[in-house]
């Protein structure tokens, strides 16, 4: 399928037209039930010891799709493989050789761990589940502890005795602690501070280098997305909306959303400050109970027309494996242009152009 | 014209079990009519307890303040609580972070904003409620008549944070005091809002003091920022200033830690070592001394906030007029600084170079 495509290794992590639905039950006695669909027919890929950033505001379903990809939550339709094994409805007991190599690091380090336990027995669980013999598992324990820079001496402390960025390096030394090959990060830095948040995202970039991980990043810093990623993916109600290279999609935004997205961030310069143009979009993200006939960010969009109203528009390469689905992209005219001198700086930023035929 | 707010050596001690907590240490500044005065800062910087003391709202058994809050020239950290509660909300209104814990659920919105008006004046409850209604057309919620008759929870975490703002404008403030006020909100609406506010400012000269930790935004809004760390401050200057000649070895730090759009992707983000000071224990000296690459035997007396002194003779010529207010709490001499300033630059530059070429 990928024509075109350097030759890329199999891939890691795939969804097909992955969906999870929620039931909302509304009506006088609650009787109707009706579906958000969280996430929407998305389709990715990722390759080993590749970063894809996943980006959106809050709602668009970055955080479901997260937890679909470590199966914390089963989709409702389409279907995940894991180095081409089929586990979307995979049963917890078969999931379990899974689990250890697929890992997930939270938001909030404060409630993701167990404010009882000590941050020794805490790292104890996944080391001893991957087999490691009780003898050497004090030893690997500070192994951990001093590749996420904390101090080995501090096994015997619980969570809250630590500051939140050193809670944060708790929570990715126990994903970790599991040797997975695949992390998935849920705004692993939205809850640190900006001196605090450079540090985790350079010892991220570290770890990935040195135990050769693969990463889906979520979150909704556009600056920090792109420090840290190879591949960015940018959603919108559900749908994945422009996918494409770190650094073709900021210097090269293709959907009207991406464009305002990067347009909103402000920036830390005076001059760049006032003379940016600033309000893009109007409004708020439209209900996901009630979505809007054809393209999703129509109502919000400058560029909207009746062809937007009719026809839901798909992904589309733009070429440099840019994908969006827009059908007046920012670049004119939808036109699939031959892959000009592309930005692949990043393993397997070709998989894009197999996702929608 | 005398200053709209003055603050004077500003103190706020709280007694824990752990020990005094000197949250705010001898903070002082003064802010004009109609003007924005940033002050930014990690968390534990002291920046939200400055600005809950300004309306009185860190009075407690356990707190010591210390100084002088003068609004208006009347000073407010002595006032009786009835003359407080005249000034909040009525001279001075408070935005905070999280909209959803700042107003009543069980209350409609429209009616929160009435009882506020009627709290600072005498006006019918129809009257009250006209002006609510505009003022919530003001702030760009639509279909404001049938809007006001919602709950908080029917409205999304943007609209809610503009119900927030038409009660802070409800009694013609001319100051309001913003705590983080789009730091739980989307980017997208995020700019809104800060356009919404800056305007209503702009036109109603209403002073803003703008706490965050955004750098994007406070080059945005401010015209002046005060840098805080460890309950003091320890950079004051105009922004423009502030953002070209950053004095202070934390702010040219803090300005490089944070990830760009507007800069090419370097491949290591320069970071700051360590973590900020426990207020319980701080270190001896200035707040920032452990994590400062250029701390020398000076730094454990804790230096005072200055104008930068140039040790050359001819130091007002170097001095542009830019330096004029700008204030920072470092021992070292201002020509060192910018030296060391431009070291470190290329340093950090030099290491995002090579970490580039090793990916590459």
């Amino acid at each position: 399928m990928s024509v075109g495509a350097p030759p890329t290794t199999a891939p890691l992590l795939e969804a097909r037209n992955l969906e999870l639905r929620y039931p909302v039950r509304t009506g006088t006695l609650r009787r109707s039930t009706r579906y958000v669909r969280a996430v929407d027919d998305v389709s990715l890929e990722l390759a080993p010891g590749e970063t894809l950033g996943v980006v959106g505001e809050s709602g668009c379903g970055k955080s479901s799709l997260a937890r679909c990809l470590v199966r914390l939550a089963t989709p409702t339709a389409g279907s995940l493989l894991y180095r081409g094994t089929d586990i979307t409805r995979a049963s917890p007991r078969s999931l379990r050789p899974v689990r250890r190599e697929i890992q997930m690091v939270f938001q909030d380090p404060e409630a993701s761990l167990n404010g009882r336990k000590r941050v020794g027995q805490i790292l104890a669980t996944g080391l001893k589940l991957r087999g490691v013999p009780t003898t050497e598992i004090k030893e690997e324990i500070g192994e951990l502890l001093r590749l996420v820079g904390l101090d080995p001496g501090h096994v015997d402390h619980f969570p809250h005795e630590f500051s939140g960025g050193q809670r944060q390096r708790i929570g990715i030394a126990r994903a970790l602690s599991a040797d997975p090959r695949l992390i998935v990060l849920d705004e692993p830095v939205s809850a640190l501070d900006v001196s605090i948040r450079a540090q985790v995202v350079n010892l991220l970039s570290d770890l990935r280098q040195e135990r050769s991980l693969a990463y889906v990043f979520v979150a909704h810093d556009l600056a920090v997305i792109r420090h840290a990623s190879d591949r960015i993916a940018v959603m919108y109600l559900g749908r994945i909306v422009e996918q494409s290279p770190a650094d073709d999609l900021y210097d090269r935004p293709l959907h009207p959303y991406t464009a305002a997205l990067l347009a909103a961030v402000p920036v830390p310069d005076r001059a760049a400050a006032r003379g940016r143009s600033r309000v893009v979009i109007r409004g708020e993200p439209a209900n996901a109970l009630e979505l809007p006939s054809g393209c999703r960010f129509r109502p919000r969009c400058p560029r909207a027309t009746e062809l937007c109203a009719a026809v839901d528009p798909q992904l589309a390469d733009h070429g440099g494996h840019h994908l969006v689905a827009c059908h007046h992209p920012l670049d004119g005219p939808a036109q699939v242009k031959s892959t000009g001198p592309a930005r692949m700086d990043g393993p397997g930023s070709a998989e894009a152009d197999q996702l929608r035929p | 014209m005398a200053p709209l707010l003055e603050v004077e050596r500003l103190g706020v001690r709280f007694h824990t079990d752990g020990g005094v907590v000197r949250a705010v240490d001898g903070v002082s500044f003064a802010l004009a009519h109609g003007k924005v005065l940033a002050i930014v800062g990690e968390s534990g910087s002291g920046k939200s307890v400055t600005a809950l003391s300004l309306m009185g709202l860190t009075r407690s058994a356990n707190t010591e303040l210390d100084g002088a809050v003068r609004f208006d020239g009347k000073d407010l950290l002595n006032a009786p609580e009835d003359e407080l509660r005249r000034v909040r909300g009525g001279g001075m209104a408070m935005i905070f972070q999280n909209p959803m814990t700042a107003l009543n659920p069980v209350q409609r919105v429209g009616a929160q904003i009435v009882e506020q008006i009627r709290t600072h004046e005498r006006i019918s409850r129809s009257e009250a409620w006209e002006r609510t209604v505009a003022l919530l057309r003001r702030v760009g919620i639509p279909r404001p008549e049938v809007r006001a008759r919602a709950y908080p929870h029917e409205f999304s975490g943007g609209m809610r944070q503009r119900v927030m703002i038409a009660a802070a404008l409800s009694c013609a403030p001319r100051l309001i005091v913003a705590d983080e006020p789009t730091t739980a909100l989307d980017v997208t609406t995020q700019s809104q809002i800060m356009d919404e506010l800056e305007q209503l400012c702009r036109e109603s000269t209403v002073a803003l003091i703008l706490i965050t930790h955004d750098i994007g935004l406070v080059a945005r809004m401010a015209d002046d920022v005060m840098v805080m760390y460890g309950g003091r401050v320890l950079e004051h200057a105009p922004a423009d200033a502030l953002f070209e000649d950053p004095l202070h070895p934390y702010t040219w730090a803090l300005l490089r830690s944070v990830p760009r759009l507007d800069r090419e992707r370097v491949g290591r983000l320069p970071t700051i070592g360590g973590s900020p000071p426990s207020l319980l224990n701080p270190p001896a000296g200035c707040h920032f001394r452990p994590r400062c690459p250029h701390s020398f035997d000076r730094c454990v007396e804790v230096p005072p906030l200055r104008e930068s002194v140039d040790p050359a003779a001819d130091g007002e010529e170097v001095r542009g007029k830019q330096d004029e207010g700008h204030l920072d709490r470092c021992w070292l001499d201002l020509d060192t600084k910018r030296r060391l300033r431009h070291l470190d630059r290329l340093d950090t530059q030099a290491v995002a170079l090579a970490c580039t070429d090793g990916a590459a």
